[in-house]
């Protein structure tokens, strides 16, 4: 597969729109399911999904062949979802600490932010409860949580797409696991 | 009941990304076998993760392709310096 997808890159290196296309194709679900899961609004996952490959396409030159195709398209998808959750935020710093809170940044803070009281959590469906779980993670958490088990990529992979060392990646999956295992509670 | 080992909530995660060793595995089930409050930790891990594997795959609408087409650039990709 990831033959046929460099194939089809050169043929629009070449000059060849229509090949795009097919990449596009190939990859639409999985692109915009991670818009999806990381934005939780429908019509915003499918601007930044589709922004994501507008911008693969006029920076093609810059894809690294010997790399994944699949692993530079996640990237552009998730820099941008994570700018757009950000630019949602703008009057502060999301690492900075927040006052008296002895070393909570704001990270934390957004997670609390939308918190629903007990009863209304005990009654959603538990696709809407997955969903609502994953965006109270911590941004740092979120993203990689999404990639690993709604996405289903290996932690080599993620690695790669955050440019971040397989540490890292570990430590997060990690920590991101035990704090949904705390949000879920006694299911 | 027996002291927790010191490792065993990382062994439970190695367990869960399948990196885990046999040497790490058999000490942590054997600590699981004597442990209420980490099997439960460890059994809570396990239907989180199950519960957020089988979460229903999400699709792009109808039209997505259209949609990205129309907002390509008319113009192909820049051709390097020699224009």
């Amino acid at each position: 597969m990831d033959e046929l997808i460099n194939k089809r890159v050169k043929e629009v290196l070449h000059g060849n729109q229509e090949a795009f296309e097919e990449i596009v194709i190939h990859f639409q679900h999985r692109l915009y399911q991670v818009c999806y899961r990381m934005l939780n609004n429908a019509a915003e996952a499918e601007d930044i999904a589709q922004e994501a490959f507008v911008r693969a396409y006029v920076n093609l030159e810059t894809y690294d062949q010997k790399r994944k195709f699949s692993t530079w398209l996640y990237r552009i998808a998730t820099n941008l979802c994570i700018d757009r959750i950000r630019k949602k935020k703008p009057d502060y710093y999301l690492d900075a600490t927040v006052p008296g809170t002895e070393g909570l940044d704001m990270y934390s803070q957004i997670a609390t932010d939308h918190q629903l009281p007990e009863e209304e959590v005990e009654k959603m469906e538990m696709k809407d409860r997955v969903q609502y779980e994953v965006n109270r993670l911590p941004d740092k958490y979120r993203t990689i949580i999404i990639l690993r088990y709604m996405e289903d990529l290996q932690l080599q992979e993620i690695a790669d797409i955050l440019e971040m060392p397989l540490g890292t990646v570990k430590t997060r999956v990690h920590r991101g696991r035990e704090a949904l295992r705390q949000q879920m509670g006694s299911m | 009941m027996e002291k927790c080992p010191k490792h065993v909530v990382h062994y439970m995660h190695a367990f869960l990304d399948g990196e885990i060793t046999n040497e790490e595995e058999q000490i942590m089930n054997e600590h699981l076998k004597l442990c209420e409050e980490c099997r439960e930790i460890f059994e809570e891990l396990e239907q989180t993760v199950t519960l957020f594997k089988g979460v229903d795959v999400v699709e792009a609408p109808a039209g997505f392709v259209d949609g990205v087409t129309a907002r390509l650039p008319k113009q192909m990709i820049k051709k390097g310096p020699n224009k």
